[in-house]
């Protein structure tokens, strides 16, 4: 329809003689319009059905027809509109093919067991401190009797031989004069073999 | 709507959870740390209290040499039992005011502990101010030069030993005891609580696999059943061992009793004069009279409780840990 209103615009620039134009203008008027010719194609319709007529009724001059004919011809015909894109269905597919791929993906991977991880079990069971609160239940005792001795030799003026501390010491006095020897003893067999 | 008010519960829950696990966590890194510390203070009583030793056996300085000697190394023990002792107790409060989640009961004897603690920490601060005061040393180099009335000053210390012992006896390890107890009572069940969560967890991974046929989940089950006595156990030895604690509680004076004598002892040892006849040796006596032996036994068997609760969780653990390597085994 477009193309139709711009041909004709064209033809408007090119002056028909003044009785082709007459008549023409009397044989558009004389086209009844019906109220519901507002559709496109039924104006475009109508348009034809006048051109029939008026062909049909004059002829124009030789010179209005070949400008007229070119004039139509060098008419660009509009190239058919590109659909819109379709931003929707671009997403939709592109999720539908997200679920497609995790799915599949899913489906591949191998079982987890995220809560049995080793090393976190481990810090877990280190935090815990439980190798610590055994140790202090324990190691109350130590206290008490570290005071106790203390306090003892405070207040005494001999000293108690069986106090572990002395007993202690001299235990490690005696290991070390022991491993004294077996270093000599090792060094004499290494001299004799 | 009431989806999300399930959500919102599940959520703030394990916030709640996890706020106090992490301060669980915390308090467990400053109980190793403190223990550390205490070690390290009895070793030096130790070694202070061998100095002493080696001095009083030596032979070959004369009477005032050694008695000089003596003196100075009492005084250098004593201050390290001092410290020693400072540092257990401010150990014991630190940790009785991490305490959370503590109900009305265990809350009062909590604040109970922590005022006689506290009371504890100034005693121990008047007891080093006395060993530190200025004129007291000026008085010894005065005696030391003139080589006369050494053995006032060596009784003196020997005197505040003695009473020290007294006191500590009498007084201190009693509340010691108490809050000992209480404490690894309330720590255990924060850590029955996270191995607890750790189960739970490991649970619905189970479940997990067991949807999809893992090939090892029978085994799984297995593993977890024996985790779930060893949890059972721990939990009803702690339980036990509060029960005992509280029933001691209940029918123990040692709270009340020594309160009192706790005040009086601190006034009587900022007076060296009075320390000789220290007017609180009644309150004293009094307090170790009221704890008996069977309160000793008790004390003895929620210690034993609470080891064997500790190992039980330990074996839990080592469970889960095995239940670790067996499914890394299999998905290899």
């Amino acid at each position: 329809m477009e193309n139709i209103i711009k041909k004709l615009k064209n033809l408007k620039d090119i002056r028909p003689d003044a009785e082709y134009s007459q008549q023409s203008k009397l044989v558009i008027l004389a086209t009844p319009i019906s109220p519901e010719t507002n559709q496109d194609f039924e104006i475009a319709g109508s348009i034809i059905e006048i051109l029939k007529k008026l062909r049909q009724i004059i002829q124009p001059g030789a010179e209005y027809s070949r400008l007229s004919k070119l004039a139509i011809l060098n008419t660009p015909i509009l190239s058919p509109k590109r659909p819109i894109f379709n931003w929707q269905l671009a997403f939709t597919m592109a999720g539908l093919l997200l679920v497609l791929v995790s799915g599949a993906l899913i489906r591949n991977s191998k079982p987890t067991a995220p809560n049995l991880n080793a090393q976190s079990l481990e810090t877990e069971f280190k935090n815990l401190n439980i190798n610590i609160q055994l140790a202090r239940i324990e190691y109350s005792q130590d206290i008490d009797e570290a005071v106790s001795l203390a306090l003892k030799e405070i207040t005494e003026k001999q000293t108690d031989h069986l106090n572990p501390i002395i007993l202690e010491s001299e235990q490690n006095k005696l290991n070390s004069e022991s491993s004294n020897n077996k270093e000599i003893d090792n060094l004499l067999n290494q001299i004799l073999l | 709507m009431k989806k999300i008010l399930k959500y919102f519960t599940l959520i703030s829950v394990a916030s709640l959870m996890a706020v106090n696990f992490a301060s669980a966590s915390q308090q467990q890194a400053s109980l190793r740390e403190s223990f550390d510390k205490i070690k390290e203070s009895v070793q030096e009583v130790n070694e202070g209290t061998k100095n002493l030793i080696t001095a009083k056996e030596q032979e070959n300085l004369s009477p005032a040499e050694k008695e000089k000697e003596e003196l100075n190394l009492r005084l250098e023990v004593y201050g390290k039992i001092l410290n020693l002792s400072t540092k257990e107790t401010k150990d014991a409060l630190d940790q009785l005011k991490a305490l959370g989640n503590l109900n009305e009961k265990a809350s009062f004897l909590r604040e109970q502990l922590a005022q006689k603690f506290e009371g504890f920490l100034e005693f121990y601060n008047e007891q080093k101010k006395t060993l530190e005061k200025p004129e007291k040393i000026a008085i010894q180099q005065a005696q030391d030069n003139a080589g006369q009335n050494q053995a006032i000053d060596l009784s003196r210390i020997k005197e505040m030993a003695q009473f020290f012992k007294d006191w500590r006896e009498a007084i201190y390890l009693p509340e010691l005891k108490v809050a000992t107890n209480f404490l690894q009572i309330n720590r255990q069940k924060t850590t029955v609580e996270m191995t607890e969560n750790r189960f739970k967890k490991i649970t619905s991974d189970i479940k997990k696999l067991k949807k999809i046929n893992f090939k090892g989940v029978n085994e799984l089950g297995k593993y977890l059943d024996l985790a779930a006595n060893y949890l059972k156990e721990a939990r009803d030895l702690r339980q036990e061992a509060e029960n005992n604690f509280w029933l001691i509680m209940a029918s123990s004076t040692i709270t009340t009793a020594s309160s009192t004598a706790t005040s009086t002892s601190i006034e009587i040892a900022t007076s060296t004069e009075e320390i000789a006849n220290p007017a609180g040796d009644t309150a004293s006596t009094s307090v170790s009279t009221s704890i008996s032996i069977s309160t000793e036994d008790q004390f003895l068997s929620i210690k034993s409780l609470m080891g064997q609760s500790l190992n039980k969780i330990k074996e839990a653990y080592q469970i889960f840990i095995e239940m670790s390597n067996f499914v890394k085994k299999l998905l290899i």
